[in-house]
C-alpha cells in the first residue's frame, strides 16, 4: 500500500522521479504509478510536477513530444550522472549504517 | 462536465499562468484521471501556491509585507488616521506618512542601487519601487473605496480630520511617482558609480 511521503533520502521527489525515469521514458501518471510501485510513496499530483518542473529547469530530464494531453519525461546524461551519483552516496552511507547496526 | 473536471480547472487556476501554459494540459489530464481526495486538493492547493510564490517578484514579496504592516498598524490602532496627515498643498489632499517617511525613501533608494548591482536596470529598480510603494498604500486606498461606497463612515478617520473620500483613495498614487523617482535615481547613482570603479577594479 503506498503511503505519503516521509522524511529522509529516499523519499525525496525528485529523486525517486529520477529512479522512475532511469527505466525509461515516463508520463506524469505512469512516473506516480512506477513510483507508489517500487518505493512504496505516494506522490501527490502538485508535488510531483513541482518537482518535474524543477528537474526540467536543471536539465536533469527532458520533456518529449506529447502523446494526446499526456507528455513523457526522459532523464538526460546529465541526470544520469547525477542520480547515479546520489545513489551511490546513499548506498555508501547505508552499508556503513547497516554495517554499524549489525550486533557484534 | 463532471464534479471532478470542474475541480481539477479550478486547481490549475490556483498555478501561475505561465507554469498553466507549459504544464496545464497534462496536469489537469492527471487531475482527472484519478478521484481527488483531500490529500491530493491539499498537495495541488500547497503547490500551486508555491508556484505562485516562486514566480513572484522580489519587490512583489517586499510590497506585500509592506501592505500586512500598513493594514495591521491600521486594525492595532483602530483608525486609518495614525497613518494620513493633511497636506498643505492642492494634490494630495492627504499624506501616506509611512509613504512619506525618510526612512522609506532612503530604503527604496537603496534597493534601487542593490537591483542594479545585482545586474538590473535603473527603469526595473524605479519599478521595482513604485511596485512596492503601490502594496504598501493597498491598505489606505481600500479605506478610500470603502468610505466612497459608504461602507465606511469618515468619522474614523477621527473628529477633527475628515478628508474627502476621494482624496484618501488617491492619496497612496500620488507617492508612486516619487518612488518611481527614487528608486530609479538610486538605481541610477549605482550603475554610475559601477562604472566609475570598474576600470580601476580592473587595474587592479
Amino acid at each position: 500500500m503506498a503511503r505519503k511521503p516521509a522524511a529522509g533520502p529516499a523519499s525525496d521527489p525528485e529523486l525517486l522521479i529520477l529512479s522512475s525515469l532511469a527505466s525509461g521514458p515516463k508520463h506524469g501518471y505512469a512516473i506516480m504509478n512506477d513510483i507508489a510501485a517500487f518505493a512504496e510513496v505516494a506522490i501527490g499530483p502538485g508535488t510531483l510536477y513541482t518537482a518535474i518542473t524543477r528537474l526540467v529547469e536543471k536539465k536533469l530530464i527532458a520533456p518529449q513530444a506529447s502523446v494526446g494531453r499526456q507528455r513523457p519525461y526522459r532523464l538526460t546524461a546529465h541526470g544520469a550522472a547525477t542520480l547515479a551519483e546520489h545513489l551511490t552516496s546513499m548506498r555508501r552511507v547505508a552499508t556503513v549504517g547497516l554495517a554499524r547496526l549489525r550486533p557484534a | 462536465m463532471t464534479t471532478t473536471d470542474r475541480i481539477a480547472s479550478a486547481l490549475l487556476r490556483i498555478c501561475p499562468k505561465s507554469w498553466r501554459q507549459e504544464y496545464g494540459a497534462e496536469f489537469e489530464e492527471l487531475l482527472r484521471s484519478r478521484p481527488l481526495t483531500a490529500w491530493i486538493i491539499a498537495d495541488v492547493v500547497r503547490s500551486g501556491l508555491g508556484e505562485r510564490a516562486r514566480v513572484t517578484t522580489l519587490a512583489t514579496r517586499i510590497g506585500l509585507v509592506g501592505m500586512v504592516a500598513t493594514g495591521g498598524w491600521m486594525i492595532w490602532s483602530g483608525s486609518p488616521a495614525v497613518l494620513l496627515r493633511e497636506s498643505n498643498k492642492l494634490l494630495p489632499r492627504v499624506i501616506v506618512l509611512p509613504l512619506a517617511s525618510d526612512p522609506y525613501l532612503l530604503f527604496l533608494a537603496l534597493l534601487g542601487g542593490v537591483i542594479v548591482a545585482r545586474g538590473g536596470t535603473p527603469s526595473a529598480a524605479g519599478r521595482a519601487a513604485a511596485t512596492i510603494s503601490f502594496f504598501t498604500g493597498l491598505p489606505v486606498a481600500i479605506v478610500g473605496f470603502l468610505m466612497l461606497a459608504r461602507l465606511v463612515p469618515a468619522v474614523i478617520l477621527g473628529a477633527a480630520y475628515a478628508p474627502s473620500a476621494l482624496s484618501v483613495l488617491t492619496a497612496p498614487l500620488f507617492r508612486l511617482p516619487e518612488t518611481w523617482l527614487l528608486g530609479s535615481l538610486g538605481g541610477y547613482l549605482t550603475a554610475k558609480l559601477l562604472r566609475h570603479n570598474g576600470p580601476e577594479r580592473g587595474v587592479a
